[in-house]
């Protein structure tokens, strides 16, 4: 009877304790309690009592050769001082990964198709795709050629030794509480981690294609009615380098197409590989002193991407005898990646060109296993990868066919002889042999001091590309539209090709001394904001997406402004103004008929005609504009969205939209397809519109229904943990104003720059320097950039500097 | 007075655990306690589960305060909304009741191994319990 009653509790004891300790016990979905919520090594021990463990510390890394002090003020950004960069760069890992492992390493992970390693099944089609996008071999091959690299080996080197450093100082207790929450161990820091991070930023950047769905379009509409609804070119573009700049050098002569085949009438299913938001993109502009109220050029940068918390963005500075740089890093990254120093400012918006195409493949056999290449039979490359899933006892083995274009995305479109897709992007190939590659350009800018420096940087950066907008102290400005482009002839890459001929391969690449560039132009300003790199008068074709309203609007703001101050270009890009509101209210309401409306539907006529064109988040102005924008759209092209899913079809521009409805208001495409006996005009539709519109939000104004509710502004915890996610943000933006917030979506650091003696730097980004959600550093920022209010950063002059409260004193050494 | 002292030694001893050993340290500490200490079963559970409540609940409370709250009400949220004092409440009623059960088996563990049989009987009578533990 004891005996039985001691081996029950026991056995409870002991299976309760067993349960406790295990990561999802039978399959529940929770973590291990008894671990979780332990005081000493559990979350608890998360909950930071001070936003920095210690104010005085010192530590011994191996691995460094000689002694860095690290200072923190406030807002915890270290300033690091060193005598030697790769020292420096190795306390900048070492800081990074204390503020921001769990960050790198899922990221990693989400880059190089890992998480499923750590998730389970829920993230193994995310890993599959990963994987056969290729993004993990174009790290490797990307990794393959930094080894090589005299300038930045070194430097990754000594950033991985940093982020590795800290990790041997961790304990289960101090691992980052999304360890705990997840159940798993931090892994050592590598180099071939840093490579997939810039592999991850390329894929973010300029992943984006549509040839698919361009080819399917041009297949519904035939080439005249494509070409009439998808115009390349808006004539309203403003684009990134002025059109008075003159293209002075004799562009390489390129073959002609010679398309074998015609795959006019072949359309595509629709691709299950996930790509980035098309709203994502940036704005960066540098004016010259001529007009400014200092006289002195001020530099300013406004990146705009999926907004997290952990931040994309982590401050740093750097001081070595070369330089002193400071600005934002993502971590994984070594340097500064947007930033400045004590000459000159840089800053980076995305280039919307294309630089990945599909091709469609014959196959030869049933198998899939070669295929047809010029008048050779090609056999493709089977590369078998390994995908462990947490949870399941053999891994995943992933079969991938590469053929010379790329990975093998999809092998079976049917009717049609060319039932296979390729992919080939730029990204992902091997880059050329030199002296410096991304990690070199990123150093070298950290220390240049002029415009050559600038230049002779940029050479080593392939993707993604940027508009890398530049100031310097001495007056100079200048943008360059910085990348590896290839050389296309006219149409090229706009629609899937056909892959059995190699002279649809891209025609070698765009020497540097032919992007898109301008130096100090005479206008006194250079601007982007993802828009054309040049007008069509620049010799080489380009296709891809671009923007259409933040860029022209930046443009006209800042050619119209003089004596700028630093608020000035705070408030321009804090500017919830739009410019596509201010040209399709006044158009909409041209064509909607006034008669017969009823008193709810005359108030919103008088909402919108009043209205100032601001995204306020407490107006409800926006809510009704977008409503009737999106309502007008659907009609206007329901030839395009009532059809089936599974083919995907380009939706024409919002520019283009808005020129039919002014130009062509009676053309066939404002025909519905619904009404057969009734002909619609551009006017019944907006009428129609505005009808559904006035019925379905007059109800919901009343209830206080404003643009914040609309807009949904949230910055997401990485692994959309909503406790750890700020969502409901008052912010008055939209994604077609400079101030570009959408959703999940925005402007992720904002900083505004004047050089001179005395360098005077504001920034602001969503969130803290701190990952840790139990640390009130973690999203100290984000009222800040809701209100649009910047902090002045403490760009130390040396390391007794104590302009600002200094909170922390670190030193590493060996 | 044996049961002050046991508690008083599964704080002391848990904390000290807790230190050196994984979490679930403060289980072999609650048996242990409770094979030596244990009078009864429920005396037995009732020391293991207030040591181990006072010992969890305190530190969590220690890490509350300094925290002010916040990562414990925002754990809370993942755990049916709790408040940052329920995420206190629960770590001390979750080490409680394993330390309840913990110090339960180390005493049924003396009971089934250590103690002659038919002593059950013997010990409902004071006297025999002095002389129980005398021996």
């Amino acid at each position: 009877m004891r005996l039985f009653r001691f081996l029950f509790f026991g056995i409870l004891t002991f299976g309760l304790t067993w349960v406790l300790n295990t990561y999802q016990p039978f399959g529940v979905p929770v973590p291990a309690l008894g671990a979780l919520f332990d005081p000493v090594a559990g979350f608890w021990a998360n909950a930071d009592a001070k936003p920095l463990s210690s104010n005085q510390l010192t530590l011994h890394a191996p691995g460094m050769n000689g002694k860095v002090d690290v200072l923190f003020d406030e807002r915890l950004v270290p300033h690091i001082f060193a005598d030697d960069f790769k020292d420096a760069v190795f306390a900048q890992g070492y800081v990074t990964a204390m503020h921001r492992l769990w960050q790198m390493d899922i990221s990693y992970r989400a880059g190089a198709g890992r998480l499923s390693e750590v998730l389970g099944e829920r993230t193994l089609e995310n890993d599959q795709n990963q994987r056969r996008k290729g993004l993990l071999r174009a790290a490797k091959v990307a990794f393959e050629a930094l080894k090589a690299s005299p300038e930045d080996w070194p430097i990754v080197e000594a950033y991985t030794a940093g982020v590795n450093a800290y990790i041997a100082t961790l304990t289960p207790g101090t691992y980052p509480l999304e360890f705990k929450l997840l159940g798993y161990k931090p892994e050592p820091w590598t180099a071939l981690k840093t490579a997939v991070c810039f592999k991850n930023m390329a894929e973010t950047l300029c992943y984006r294609h549509a040839d698919l769905p361009n080819s399917n379009a041009r297949a519904l509409f035939g080439p005249a009615l494509f070409d009439f609804l998808y115009p390349s070119y808006n004539p309203k573009q403003s684009p990134v380098i002025p059109a008075t700049v003159k293209w002075d050098f004799k562009p390489i002569g390129i073959a002609p197409p010679s398309e074998k085949i015609n795959l006019l009438s072949q359309t595509w299913p629709k691709l299950k590989m996930p790509m980035p938001d098309e709203s994502l993109g940036s704005n960066n502009w540098a004016v010259a002193g001529s007009k400014t109220a200092s006289g002195r050029p001020i530099i300013c940068n406004d990146p705009h991407l999926n907004l997290t918390l952990p931040s994309i963005w982590y401050e740093t500075q750097i001081h070595t005898p070369e330089t002193n740089v400071y600005g934002v890093t993502i971590p994984g990254l070594p340097c500064v990646i947007i930033g400045f120093n004590e000459n000159i400012g840089w800053a980076v918006t995305n280039v919307g060109q294309d630089v990945l195409d599909w091709y469609a493949i014959k196959w030869l056999d049933d198998a899939h296993t070669t295929y047809a290449y010029d008048d050779q039979k090609k056999k493709v490359d089977i590369q078998y990868d390994t995908v462990f899933v947490r949870g399941r006892k053999e891994p995943v083995i992933e079969a991938m066919k590469f053929t010379v274009w790329g990975p093998v995305a999809f092998e079976n479109a049917p009717k049609s002889p060319y039932r296979g897709l390729a992919m080939h992007w730029l990204a992902a190939e091997k880059p050329e042999k030199r002296a410096f590659y991304e990690v070199g350009t990123f150093m070298r800018l950290n220390m240049a001091k002029n415009y050559l420096d600038y230049a002779t940087a940029l050479t080593g950066y392939d993707a993604p590309a940027q508009n890398f907008a530049f100031a310097c102290r001495d007056g100079d400005i200048a943008l360059k539209v910085n990348g590896k482009f290839p050389i296309k002839n006219p149409g090229q890459g706009r629609f899937v090709q056909d892959g059995s001929a190699s002279s649809n391969a891209w025609h070698g690449y765009i020497p540097r001394n032919q992007i898109p560039q301008v130096l100090n132009p005479e206008r006194g300003f250079v601007a982007s904001a993802n828009q054309n790199s040049a007008s069509p008068a620049y010799p080489y074709y380009y296709n891809g997406e671009f923007d259409d309203y933040r860029g022209r609007l930046i443009n006209r703001r800042l050619a119209e402004m003089n004596k700028i101050t630093i608020q000035d270009m705070m408030q321009l890009q804090t500017s919830s103004y739009s410019l596509l509101a201010e040209e399709a209210t006044p158009l909409l309401l041209k064509l909607l008929p006034r008669t017969g409306l009823n008193t709810a539907e005359k108030a919103l006529v008088k909402e919108l005609e009043t209205w100032d064109y601001k995204f306020r988040y407490d107006a409800t102005a926006p809510v009704v504009f977008q409503a009737l924008m999106d309502s007008v759209y659907r009609f206007t092209f329901d030839e395009i969205l009532y059809q089936p899913e599974s083919v995907e079809l380009a939706k024409p521009r919002t520019w283009r939209f808005l020129e039919l409805l002014d130009l062509t208001p009676d053309h066939a495409i404002f025909d519905q397809l619904a009404t057969k006996n009734k002909k619609e005009q551009a006017s019944d539709l907006v009428l129609e519109a505005f009808h559904q519109v006035a019925r379905e939000w007059t109800p919901k104004f009343k209830a206080g229904f404003n643009w914040r509710q609309q807009n949904k502004a949230e910055v997401r915890h990485l692994a959309r943990i909503p406790a750890f996610t700020r969502s409901d943000l008052a912010i008055s933006g939209y994604r077609q104003a400079p101030n570009a917030s959408n959703g999940g979506n925005g402007p992720s650091w904002r900083m505004v720059v004047e050089l001179g003696p005395e360098v005077k730097a504001y920034g602001v980004f969503p969130g803290g320097q701190s990952g840790n959600p139990g640390n009130p550093n973690y999203d100290a920022m984000i009222p800040q950039w809701v209100k649009g209010e910047y902090n002045e950063l403490f760009f130390m002059k040396n390391a007794q500097d104590r302009r600002q409260k200094v909170v922390g004193q670190w030193t590493l050494s060996k | 007075m044996k049961s002050l002292l046991a508690i008083v030694l599964i704080v002391g001893l848990g904390y000290l655990s807790g230190l050196f050993l994984p979490w679930y340290g403060f289980v072999g500490v609650a048996f242990i306690v409770g094979m030596l200490l244990g009078t009864k079963s429920y005396q037995a559970v009732f020391t293991g589960f207030l040591g181990m409540f006072l010992l969890w609940g305190g530190l969590a409370w220690a890490k509350n305060a300094g925290n002010a709250g916040l990562l414990a009400g925002k754990m809370g949220q993942l755990f049916g909304h709790l408040g940052a004092t329920g995420m206190v409440l629960l770590t001390a009623v979750l080490a409680g009741l394993l330390g309840g059960f913990a110090a339960l088996t180390g005493y049924s563990f003396r009971e089934a191994f250590f103690s002659k049989k038919n002593t059950r009987h013997r010990r409902r009578s004071s006297s025999n319990r002095k002389a129980y533990a005398r021996r």
